[in-house]
């Protein structure tokens, strides 16, 4: 008998493609699998044409409908969704949005198999599976998390990853470039002035190219200021706008006569890949692009080196470095090079452009390693940023901690500069491994006092007070280490998740969390000394030891 | 409506803070309620099981 499967996504469009992607490898994987989509019906409906796809049946919710004057009333027309046929019978739930909203929605719907997170009966939020941790601890926490969404979503669906040939693109003679060149918040999209620059300069370039300008009715007015812009007068029979004219369906098909697309972090962009087209990111402000770029192969995207990038959404921001560091210059020979070779020669870009523009981006492709999974690599110079180096040392941690799988990782061309904070940081892991240390010892001194016949309660008690001081300093390491945050943030929420029901239960398992932690420490720091070593070598510094000698 | 739904937020808080378990009901109206909120949870939202 076939299983029903839920997923929850409540969160936005460009989340719902996402879920998307990662539910149609599992109904390829499964297809006697009955699966369901729980999302917003201003969402869902506007997608239906994707989702059915995929999706036996799609659950709506219609915030609106359940409106009244009375919160009784209101409550009532809740409760009566969630009794509903459909929200019945559901075999394995997967919430996929870590939202409140979503939590409790976990919560409420009857089902004795529930991944994700959901809110319990004490109002605590409940995160069992490690992938979901990964995402409640890491995603847009800061710049480290070292998986994109799609692969996240498809771990915690048990869908695993597997190495795909990238398709090869036909070079066309009739470039039809999308362009979306909006995005959900100021920080993430240059103002139209800067992309009527590089229209102007792709349409100069290419004499016979078209670009064809995606977006809401919303953003009909920003689209106007490029196309009635002076300086693209003479290109007009050349740029078409649709912006505001189509519902997403009609975007879609819309968007598979194109033959590029270029844009900020968008649904557009989500839409666009999965057409097959292949697509050109540029990432600003708050958007991680390793997490959210457009899942497929194909994919490039640019972004800035400022410091301040990826900076979060309540981060005040009056001049937006990231936007200036991206110059339209750099952009459009980037984006000439990209529709006339469906795909990005750096030593070409490298060659034309002056370092003046070039050194203050990063060009990357967005790529399958030979695990399978998703990554981002650097075409071009090798210069990498050191966050990014710390990003990937935690992807081949991680996926042999989570997946035992080997993510190969050749030695990155750091400078001499970076030598000092990775050695700093090494501190931070033998510091946080020791407290780990520390952590299962209590636990252990705490499991052989309850099996003594008579255990003493006020040294249990001190033992638990012990464990609360490892898990306090732990918390001042993050302060020291900044870098460690995700690595500390994750076995947090593995702790507040412990399994078991009594106190042997808990220090089993507070046993066994410190104890896979002490491993990661030890794999980190073994990645960390041997880049080390490697850079010491490469600058021909003698290794220190600890009482300073060299 | 807005002081029914303070009046039941307090409900709830006081159940919480004597440490009893929410119901059925309790959490529909707290469902309800993040479907006007639509915010998201953070980190700090955890407390200690030890």
């Amino acid at each position: 008998m076939s299983k029903t499967f839920a997923i929850i996504q409540l969160t936005r469009l460009g989340d719902l493609v996402q879920t998307y992607q990662a539910a149609s490898e599992l109904k390829a994987l499964h297809p006697e699998i009955k699966l369901k989509l729980i999302a917003r019906k201003n969402f869902a409906s506007s997608l239906d044409f994707l989702l059915n796809n995929v999706f036996d049946e799609v659950v709506t919710l219609d915030i609106e409908s359940f409106f009244a004057s009375e919160l009784k009333s209101y409550t009532d027309n809740v409760n009566q969704w969630l009794t509903s046929p459909e929200l019945q019978g559901i075999d394995v739930l997967i919430n996929l949005s870590f939202c409140e909203a979503s939590n409790y929605l976990s919560n409420l719907i009857e089902c004795e198999h529930k991944l994700g997170t959901r809110i319990d009966n004490h109002n605590k939020v409940i995160v069992k599976d490690q992938w979901s941790q990964i995402v409640y601890s890491m995603v847009m926490s800061g710049p480290y998390c070292p998986f994109n969404l799609v692969d996240i979503y498809k771990n915690i669906l048990g869908v695993p990853p597997q190495v795909k040939e990238t398709p090869t693109l036909e070079k066309t003679n009739q470039i039809k470039l999308a362009i979306h060149p909006f995005a959900s918040d100021a920080k993430k999209r240059w103002k139209p002035s800067k992309w009527t620059e590089v229209i102007f300069k792709f349409l100069k370039d290419n004499e016979t190219a078209e670009v064809h300008l995606f977006g809401a009715q919303g953003e009909l007015q920003d689209s106007e200021v490029i196309t009635r812009s002076t300086i693209l007068k003479k290109y007009s029979n050349r740029i078409f706008n649709h912006v505001g004219k189509f519902n997403l369906e009609k975007s879609f098909e819309q968007l598979g006569q194109c033959t590029h697309f270029t844009g900020h972090d968008s649904l557009l962009g989500h839409l666009a890949k999965v057409q097959g087209l292949p697509t050109l990111s540029i990432s600003l402000g708050t958007v991680r692009a390793l997490e959210t770029t457009p899942y497929g192969a194909n994919s490039f995207v640019l972004s800035p080196r400022s410091k301040c990038y990826p900076c979060f959404p309540d981060s005040a921001c009056s001049f937006y470095q990231c936007h200036a560091d991206v110059s339209y210059q750099a952009t459009a020979a980037i984006l000439n090079n990209f529709t006339q070779n469906n795909t990005i020669v750096a030593e070409e870009i490298y060659k034309d452009v002056s370092s003046f523009h070039l050194d203050s981006l990063d060009i990357q492709e967005f790529g399958q390693t030979s695990t399978g999974w998703f990554s981002i690599e650097k075409k071009g110079p090798d210069s990498p940023i050191f966050r990014d180096f710390i990003r990937d040392i935690y992807k081949v941690a991680l996926a042999f901690k989570l997946e035992e799988i080997d993510e190969q990782l050749s030695f990155p061309n750091l400078s001499r500069e970076h030598l000092q904070p990775l050695e700093h940081l090494q501190q931070g892991v033998q510091q946080y491994y020791e407290l780990c240390e520390f952590g299962k010892k209590y636990s252990h001194y705490i499991l052989v006092e309850v099996s003594k016949s008579e255990p003493n309660l006020d040294l249990i008690k001190d033992y638990a007070d012990k464990i609360d001081d490892v898990d306090r300093l732990q918390e001042l390491l993050k302060q020291t280490y900044k870098e460690l945050t995700p690595i500390i943030d994750f076995y947090k929420v593995m702790k507040f998740n412990l399994d078991g029901e009594n106190i042997v239960e808990l220090s089993e398992s507070s046993y066994i969390v410190y104890n896979d932690n002490s491993i990661l420490c030890s794999v980190l720091y073994e990645l960390f000394g041997q880049t080390i070593n490697h850079l010491q070598k490469k600058f021909g510094i003698k290794a220190m030891t600890k009482d300073g000698n060299a | 409506m807005k002081t029914e739904i303070i009046d039941r937020i307090k409900e709830v808080e006081i159940k919480l803070q004597k440490g009893e378990e929410l119901n059925r009901e309790d959490n529909v109206f707290l469902f309800a309620l993040s479907l006007i909120k639509g915010k998201k949870a953070p980190i700090e939202n955890q407390t200690s099981t030890k």
